[in-house]
């Protein structure tokens, strides 16, 4: 630490301050003492000399009084005695000197006898009970105090030589004589010398003391800044200055540009830092988005699938189901067939033949009718199932529509049923047996009368042709299928209505029809808004058509 | 005057039946604790033997009190007495003596005063107690109280105290004792006089000798006792108190108690045969025991509890 001459600086700097402080401190402490130590001494100097010359004017009255000059050095000699006492001189009433023990005239000559002699026989002096006056006289190497030598010389009344405290002009007592003391200055010099050299060491002793502590004070607190000192170096970032103050100012400040820097680059960092955390989180949000469509895609695509399998699956079902009832349904018109011929035949002969009554002959009209009836239905039921026995020849399909409205019109009419065509240009010819194209055509066009009310209405009838496919379709504004019937619509024997009119195979035949050609049968249906029922044909062998056999 | 105010006061007396409180003027030279004492005594003593007219009526005495050196006193004392029908005056101390000495007319009794003769210049029938002890009672009290003493010195000046010195020498003589006395013209020579008894005598005594005694020669005769271990006698406490060992003291209750007798005689009418009567005296000794201590002298004080 001492050795690094920067470290120095600061430390001595302290402990220069400290010990001016310390030695304005002890000389200023020192100058009181002193000046208060010489006051005091020279109020006990001042104080001694006085109860020197009491003491003195006391211990000789008798002899002033009996200008015993023996006595007189015999009373005088415990004054002499104390070692600032110069000399003594004692005078009579009169100024004659009766003693002067040091020899010498001057101190006799400056008596103050006559100013004394006044103020010590004042009114209420002496005697009161105060001590008498002492007059001092100084010059440079000593101080003469002067005191009357005061007593009463007698009793004026015997009374007085009894009793004290009797008052009046008897008790006031006269002057028998003067006293000096002198005393020397030297003794009061040697104090003060003295006191001077004791306050000295002492001072110097005090200082002595707080250089030390100074001395301390400034190492204790020179450390923190050596070792902040020290813990830059080390750091490798102390500016190297011509004192450890300077140094640190330099330092500080180098830290704090460096620091503003730091700063800075941060705030940049962390500004470029923010932008692309947007522009991350903006490619995540897309990211998500797309994810998002693409499960929202899947998940239709799984529904539609879904739904795709499930209309499949009752397709399938429903395949099976009428297959079934189908094939039942043509082995029993099969074998109903040819007994119904058998009895219409006789009954045939027999109205030929037979002359009958009206009656009877209306009758047995009747039986052969309703076994036209019987044969008329078994036909039907054998039509269902029956594999396509016509050979399928290219059809005007809006030409077999129209035929089969004509067919229908002497009944739309009377039922006050409007009837409108939207046919496609497109559409034109199909690959498919008419016959049996007629009869779906028909079917449809009866149970669309049928569903609309006497009060009339409107039967629409559209084509389509889209990828080689024909869509004829046939809405109405009828009373609707409620949707708990919409599967079983197409089922044999299926019907709403009454036993005469309704038979439920219209529609069983006309999906076997349609089965047998390739296509489907669709219906869509709202109770109370209608029905539309669209027939899907493909258009047939070859694709590439034929130009019309009729001839356009 | 005087006739005419006796025949008054025989009128008075002789009427018997006219009754009048007695009015006394106590006039006192200053405050001093012998003087309050005799006072006290005084007053105490009176009222103990109130005045008795004729047939034997009591009165109480009427007392007004005066202190010359009060501030005052002297004026307001005068004032009263020109004034007041005043039966008695009592004048304690030589001051008072002198003050009451120019009422001529009114009856006066003093007491503590020494010097009594000088100080009456006026009044022709005052009546008064002694104030000094003599000497038979100091050779007395020096046989009693120091056993072993034989040798008396004395300084006296032959005006004052020559006569008090020739009686004690005789009266000593008969003890077995001897008055060494050196005569001394003034204070002066006082301290060489005692010189010449240095060595000689076993005992001094301190007289009440206004030209012999001074402050200094009191000093002188107490430092010469410390000195040569020589017991002193004296006539006042204050000596006793600086260094004296016996004093023979008048005992201040009883010079008012004898004041009091004087004055109830003259209250009742009594004729003083002369212009002046005095009682018996009563002494006190005191006695400074640390002094005796000190000086080793042997003190029979014994003979002192028995009174004196
Ligand atoms: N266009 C239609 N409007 C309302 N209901 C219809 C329509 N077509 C068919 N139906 C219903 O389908 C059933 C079956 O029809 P279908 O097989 O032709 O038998 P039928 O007509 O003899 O009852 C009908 O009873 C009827 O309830
Ligand atoms: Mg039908």
């Amino acid at each position: 630490m001492s050795a690094e001459p920067a470290g120095l600086t600061f430390r001595t700097r302290v402990l220069f301050y400290l010990l001016t402080f310390v030695l304005l401190l002890t000389v200023a402490l020192a100058a009181l003492l002193i000046q208060a130590q010489r006051t005091s001494l020279r109020t006990q100097f001042e104080e001694e000399g006085r109860t020197l010359v009491h003491l003195l004017a006391n211990s000789v009255r008798l002899d002033v009084f009996a200008a015993d000059q023996k006595a007189l050095l015999r009373s005088a000699t415990p004054v002499l005695q104390n070692r600032n006492v110069e000399k003594v001189v004692v005078l009579d009433a009169t100024g004659e000197v009766l003693m002067n023990t040091g020899g010498g005239q001057e101190v006799s000559q400056g008596a103050p006898v006559l100013g004394m002699g006044t103020t010590g026989a004042a009114p209420g002096g002496g005697a009161a009970g105060g001590l008498p006056r002492v007059v001092l006289q100084e010059d440079g190497e000593r101080i003469v105090f002067w005191r009357e030598v005061l007593d009463r010389l007698a009793y004026e009344t015997p009374e007085d030589l009894y009793f004290d405290g009797l008052g009046g002009s008897a008790s006031r007592p006269s002057v028998l004589g003067y006293v000096a003391v002198v005393l020397s200055k030297e003794g009061l010099r040697r104090e003060t010398r003295a006191v001077v050299g004791r306050v000295a060491v002492v001072g110097g002793g005090f200082f002595l003391l707080g250089g030390v502590l100074a001395f301390l004070v400034s190492r204790e607190a020179a450390k923190p800044l050596a070792r902040l000192v020290g813990a830059f170096r080390e750091q490798g970032i102390m500016v190297e200055s011509h004192d450890e103050l300077g140094a640190l100012r330099d330092t500080f400040s180098s830290l704090v540009t460096r620091l503003e820097h730091a700063f800075a680059t941060i705030r940049e960092l962390k500004e470029g830092l923010e932008q692309k955390v947007d522009e991350r989180t903006q490619e995540l949000a897309r990211a998500n988005d797309e994810l998002r469509r693409a499960r929202d895609l899947l998940e239709e695509r799984v529904r539609e699938r879904t739904a795709q399998l499930e209309a499949m699956h009752r397709h399938l079902r429903q395949t099976e189901k009428l297959s079934a009832v189908g094939k039942l349904a043509s082995s029993l018109a099969h074998e109903i067939n040819n007994p119904v011929f058998g009895i219409r035949n006789v009954l045939q002969e027999l109205h030929r033949k037979l002359d009958l009554e009206p009656e009877d002959a209306e009758l047995v009209a009747l039986s052969i009718e309703e076994c036209n009836r019987i044969a008329k239905l078994v036909r039907s039921l054998r039509e269902f199932n029956r594999p396509s026995t016509e050979t399928p020849e290219w059809v005007d399909v809006h030409r077999s529509i129209d035929t089969m409205l004509i067919l229908c019109k002497k009944r739309f009419a009377r039922q006050r049923i409007r009837v409108e065509t939207s046919y496609s240009a497109e559409v034109k010819r199909i690959f498919a047996v008419e016959d049996q194209l007629k009869q779906v055509i028909l079917n449809l066009l009866t149970n669309a009368s049928e569903a609309l009310p006497e009060g009339g209405g409107t039967i629409r009838v559209s084509t389509a042709a889209s990828n080689g496919i024909v869509k004829v379709r046939v809405e109405d504004t009828g009373c609707g299928i409620p949707e708990e019937h919409l599967e079983r619509v197409f089922e044999p024997f299926f019907t709403t209505k009454s036993a005469a009119s309704g038979t439920g195979l219209g529609l069983s035949v006309c999906y076997g029809i349609v089965e047998r050609h390739g296509g489907r049968i669709q219906v869509e249906s709202r109770v109370g808004e209608g029905t539309a029922f669209t027939v899907e044909l493909p258009i047939g062998e070859g694709e590439d058509e034929r130009p019309d056999p009729a001839g356009g | 005057m005087r006739r005419w105010w006796f025949v008054i006061l025989l009128l008075v007396v002789g009427s018997g039946g006219v009754a009048r409180a007695s009015e006394v003027v106590i006039v006192q030279s200053a405050r001093i604790r012998p003087y309050e004492e005799a006072r006290q005594a005084f007053r105490e003593a009176l009222s103990r033997q109130p005045a008795v007219s004729g047939a034997k009526t009591l009165h109480p005495h009427q007392f007004t009190e005066f202190v010359l050196t009060d501030g005052g006193g002297r004026e307001a004392a005068a004032r009263f007495l020109v004034s007041h029908p005043v039966d008695l005056i009592l004048a304690i101390g030589g001051k008072a003596l002198s003050f009451a000495d120019r009422f001529r007319q009114i009856p006066l009794v003093y007491t503590m005063v020494p010097d009594a003769g000088s100080r009456l210049v006026f009044h022709d029938r005052a009546a008064g107690v002694p104030f000094s002890v003599p000497p038979r009672r100091w050779v007395e009290v020096t046989e009693r109280c120091l056993p072993r003493a034989r040798r008396i010195g004395v300084v006296f000046s032959p005006g004052e105290t020559g006569g008090f010195v020739r009686e004690a020498r005789a009266l000593s003589r008969v003890q077995g004792m001897q008055i060494v006395g050196t005569g001394a013209r003034s204070a002066r020579e006082v301290r060489a006089r005692l010189e010449e008894l240095r060595g000689q005598i076993d005992v001094l005594w301190m007289l009440p000798d206004l030209r012999v005694l001074t402050p200094q020669t009191a000093e002188a005769m107490l430092r010469f006792s410390m000195e040569e271990r020589v017991p002193v006698v004296t006539f006042a406490e204050k000596y006793l108190r600086r260094g004296a060992m016996i004093a023979l003291v008048p005992d201040y209750r009883r010079m008012g108690e004898a004041a009091a007798a004087l004055a109830e005689r003259l209250l009742r009418g009594g004729s003083l045969k002369t212009g002046r009567r005095e009682v018996t005296r009563r002494t006190r000794v005191r006695v400074n025991a640390g002094i005796a201590k000190k000086l080793g002298a042997f003190l029979d004080t014994a003979w002192l509890g028995g009174g004196d």
